[in-house]
């Protein structure tokens, strides 16, 4: 009797345990989508219905997640923007390229982000010493403001500058300012967007058809499980075994890890390529006495093409830049109402060390200069061919001292030019 | 990141990124629809956003199965944004990201 009531006492217990749903496993009656809601709840994922299928853009999520683990390149370039792409690059004087006041030994075609600045003081210019001040403005990144969704693209589309040469010293020539100069550059790869950002979009675009094809079948996986939470999990662990004991049904998601590895290394690619290169055309005019001859109807007109490439953004924020500079200068006297021509090319590299928002850098160029036409074009209008070197060091965020110096090839005096720059960044 | 919610299709949504002005770099972010079979999604949008910036996308939520909202950060350790989901003047999601990460919503009639 005893045997009995024990026995008896077992199965009653043991059927009362059974009724009493687990939090991984609701019980076998409910229907797919309450057992999908108890997998959701057991997940700290939102409830939201139909349950199925939100809990398989669950578990695509969690599999979209695993593949950061895996994407490597994605991690590694995603360190290198805190060096390698800052916000708007900062470039060494700001606003005087192609005036005695630049440093660098090729200037930027790269526009101010927003407005910047510099003063040099330029020594041996074959004219005495001057004062070259030039400022430069970003009209659509000033308009469209920093907090505009177009601010990267803006802020490095165009600029436009004014240069103020003053004869401080001028060996008798007078003192003051002697001309007046402006200056243009539009990014045309910024203007077109980059190729970067296509390929970005192409990658989701890969990663959309599957996604597509990938949540109804885990979906009708999910629906047929008796344990949606354990089905889940083992969707997510890519396990055919586990799949085929609780899912009653396998899911193929190999490619998925592969796409959206591939996915994320291009966005990752893309943000840090923004400041990679640059292709701009530039513009500049000057209006005064550039020629020294007390005759204030001169009047010189350029295009430019300038191009670089950075060969080695890397982690360590250090970068290796080409740079080109080619174009035309027209040169008109005014005291001899006669004018002149010439073209204009310049190679050089740039190395650059970044750290934080500061960039250290060293330059070195071949400026070459063929005149047409007689006489010979002032120091103003073009340099000859020379050699020029530029080093800059920053001594706060946006603020830089350069070095310039320009040794002539023909013979002649050496020009050294020393400038504070200056430039206004974002959210500073 | 778990499941962030659920938007309506045929109902607009709003978008929102706020990047900390004390970020180093740009962050990108790509927000991709993922089609019903059989159909067609909108092209993803990529896009790049500048420190101290917002970014505001206003869009219709189409026909999908899923919103995938993909951030890129600077590895830095002080690089951060905000991310806020609405409908109809409705926060569906609203929160922080200090590294990659994704989030997802479910897209249902």
């Amino acid at each position: 009797m005893t045997r009995r009531l024990v026995l008896l006492t077992v199965l009653l217990v043991g059927r009362a345990a059974a009724a009493q749903p687990t939090a991984d496993a609701p019980p076998a009656a409910a229907s797919s989508e309450d057992r999908c809601k108890a997998a959701l709840d057991a997940r700290g994922a939102a409830p939201v219905a139909p349950h199925c299928a939100a809990l398989a853009v669950d578990v695509a999520t969690a599999m979209l997640h695993a593949s950061r683990a895996n994407a490597g390149s994605s991690a590694r370039l995603g360190a290198t923007i805190a060096a390698a792409a800052r916000q708007p690059r900062i470039t060494d004087t700001p606003g005087a390229q192609a005036s005695a006041g630049q440093t660098a030994a090729v200037a930027s075609g790269e526009p101010v982000a927003t407005a910047g600045g510099s003063v040099a003081a330029v020594g041996d210019t074959g004219q005495g010493l001057q004062l070259v001040t030039a400022l430069a403005i970003n009209p659509a990144s000033i308009v469209l403001g920093e907090t505009s969704k177009q601010s990267v693209w803006a802020s490095r589309l165009a600029d436009i500058s004014i240069v103020l040469p003053l004869d401080v010293d001028s060996g008798g020539g007078g003192k003051g300012f002697r001309y007046i100069g402006g200056r243009f550059r539009l990014n045309t790869l910024a203007a077109l967007q980059s190729a970067e950002l296509e390929r970005a979009v192409a990658a989701y675009q890969t990663l959309q058809p599957l996604l597509q094809a990938l949540l109804p079948a885990i979906t009708t996986r999910l629906e047929s499980a008796s344990d949606p939470g354990k089905c889940a999990a083992a969707i997510e662990d890519a396990s055919d075994a586990a799949q085929a004991t609780f899912c009653n049904g396998t899911v193929n998601s190999a490619a998925l890890l592969t796409v959206a590895t591939a996915a994320r290394a291009a966005l990752a690619q893309y943000r840090e390529d923004v400041d990679r290169k640059y292709l701009s055309i530039e513009a500049r005019f000057d209006r005064g006495d550039l020629n020294a001859d007390m005759a204030k109807k001169d009047a010189l007109l350029a295009g430019y093409l300038a191009a670089g490439y950075g060969l080695h953004p890397t982690a360590d924020g250090s970068t290796l830049e080409l740079r080109a500079r080619a174009g035309a200068v027209y040169f008109h006297d005014g005291a001899s109402d006669t004018s002149r021509t010439a073209l204009y090319g310049a190679f050089g590299i740039e190395l650059a060390v970044v750290r934080d928002l500061k960039r250290y850098s060293l330059s070195g160029a071949l400026e070459l200069t063929r005149q047409r036409g007689d006489g010979v074009m002032p120091p103003a209008a073009v340099a000859g061919n020379a050699l020029r070197f530029g080093a800059a060091i920053p001594l706060d965020d946006g603020k830089v001292i350069s070095v310039g110096v320009t040794v002539p090839l023909d013979g002649g005096e050496s020009t050294i030019a020393l400038s504070g720059d200056w430039s206004l960044l974002f959210g500073k | 990141m778990p499941l962030k919610g659920k938007l309506t299709a045929g109902k607009s949504c709003q978008i929102t990124i706020d990047c900390s002005p004390a970020m180093p770099g740009t962050s990108a972010v790509a927000i991709v629809w993922i089609p019903k079979p059989n159909t067609s999604a909108p092209l993803p949008i990529v896009t790049s956003i500048a420190p101290g910036a917002r970014i505001q996308q206003t869009v219709a939520v189409p026909d999908a199965q899923m919103l995938l909202v993909d951030v890129d950060l600077p590895i830095d350790g002080v690089s951060t944004m905000t991310l806020t989901v609405a409908q109809d003047a409705t926060t569906i999601a609203i929160g922080p990201a200090d590294s990659d990460t994704e989030w997802t919503f479910l897209v249902a009639p």
